[in-house]
């Protein structure tokens, strides 16, 4: 009985053993796959997402440079001329952003082809962040550009379906929001107070660093635009600006506010005088 | 009743030994680390190293000032690039870059024409990498000036260490 029972202890001792160890070595085997798979997945998925939002944000510059002055920012818009884009209008700057959108998809495909990367960009819609004050507007047909009113905006709106296949990574999924915003908070005087917002509502401080801002006037009863001479811009924080003029705006009429983010994105904004 | 004890007490001997299991089990767990663990740690750094330094140099928009130089013939371009990313990497970090230009046919076809020549690194073609890792990258230009906005080109780089 005695003897029975040893070996009874030692027996489960050693299976406690055995399996302990299966599992031990499991769980740092599939601890090792996901510290050695993940950082991969991760920082490319990372890479890809951020040059599709790249890629967005070069349509939309691309589209609203189009429609504000085709000729001055003809460096950028004359090498879309062979996509079909036209000055002034934004349905042909949509075909034309379609269009490079495939090609930049065609391009991760090769790029990362030993990853087996399967990328597809998709059409979809977004809510504009309520921060831009624009009231609720969705963004669909892929752009949505609001100008010549005091809270102007222009957005670009896709989402991004990504598979890694080699790395064993499914289902990634992002939907991007980006755009440029101004809000004419004030303008009388020789002072015009702007703020600059980015993408999902994000208040911008780069203005006069890497954008920037002009400002234009037109007197009641009077048909044409007159360049302001802006003898300095000050940032007073949280993406307000205090945009000083040298002159005085006219009593009466119009001011037109007309800036651009680092990413070459317009956005132009317009209020009455008086 | 003599037996019945005796199977309870077998029965608390064997939780007894199977909690001494798992007690020097989890020791054992704790107190030893994976099997060359500080390779893994170190190349997993390597790439995001690399990643860190190609994201930071997208973010100041210095590859459009750099390859608006290579489109436009500049023999020193390549060199402006060697010390941008050199300046970025901690010292005893080697690495070699290649540039690619993209451009995608009518008929769909993705082109990819290297502007390098190999000047874009801080180690001669004969070193050896002892430790190393390569990462891809897709670069869409969205900064100024506006003849390079929305051209893509595509990088390769590898950082590593000197055999």
């Amino acid at each position: 009985m005695r003897a029975r029972g040893q070996i009874l202890v030692a027996a489960v001792l050693v299976v406690g053993l055995l399996v302990m160890s299966v599992l031990v070595a499991a769980y740092q085997a599939h601890a090792l796959f996901l510290r050695t798979r993940s950082v991969v997945v991760r920082e490319t998925a990372a890479a890809i997402t951020a040059d599709f939002e790249r890629a967005l944000a070069a349509m939309l510059a691309l589209a609203t440079r189009a429609l504000f002055n085709y000729t001055r920012f003809s460096d950028f818009t004359s090498r879309f001329e062979g996509y079909g884009l036209k000055p002034g209008d934004l349905d042909s700057a949509k075909l034309v952003a379609r269009r490079f959108l495939e090609e930049w998809e065609a391009a991760v495909r090769v790029v990362y082809a030993e990853k087996g990367a399967q990328v597809e960009w998709f059409e979809t819609v977004c809510a504009l962040p309520s921060e831009v004050g624009m009231g609720e507007v969705y963004v669909y047909d892929l752009m949505y550009v609001s100008w010549y009113r005091r809270n102007a905006g222009s957005f670009i709106c896709a989402g991004l379906n990504l598979n890694l296949t080699n790395a064993g990574f499914y289902g990634w999924k992002k939907v991007l929001l980006a755009g440029f915003s101004l809000v004419i908070v004030n303008a009388a005087g020789s002072e015009v107070n702007v703020t600059a917002r980015v993408d999902n509502g994000t208040l911008y401080g780069n203005l006069l660093a890497r954008g920037w801002v002009e400002v234009y006037y037109r007197e009641a009863g009077s048909e044409e635009w007159v360049k302001a001479k802006v003898k300095d811009v000050v940032y007073e924080g949280f993406g307000n600006y205090r945009i000083v003029l040298d002159g005085s705006l006219p009593a009466k009429g119009w001011v037109r506010v007309v800036a651009s983010d680092e990413r070459g994105i317009l956005a132009v904004a317009e209020v009455s005088l008086g | 009743m003599a037996v019945k004890r005796r199977g309870v007490t077998r029965i608390i001997e064997l939780v007894l030994a199977a909690a001494m299991v798992v007690a020097t089990l989890l020791f054992v767990m704790s107190f030893t680390r994976p099997i060359r663990s500080a390779y893994l740690r170190e190349t997993s750094d390597l790439r995001r190293l690399a990643y860190n330094v190609l994201d930071n140099l997208a973010e100041v928009g210095a590859f459009e000032r750099v390859l608006e130089l290579a489109l436009k013939g500049d023999a020193g371009w390549e060199g402006r690039l060697r010390f941008l990313v050199s300046t970025s990497l901690p010292p005893g970090v080697l690495f070699r870059m290649e540039v690619y230009s993209v451009s995608v046919g009518a008929d769909g076809r993705v082109e990819l024409v290297r502007l390098d020549r190999g000047g874009v690194a801080n180690a001669d073609p004969n070193v050896a990498f002892r430790e190393a890792e390569s990462v891809l990258y897709t670069y869409v230009c969205v900064h100024d000036p506006d003849s390079m906005r929305g051209r893509m080109f595509h990088f390769v780089l590898m950082v590593g260490y000197a055999g």
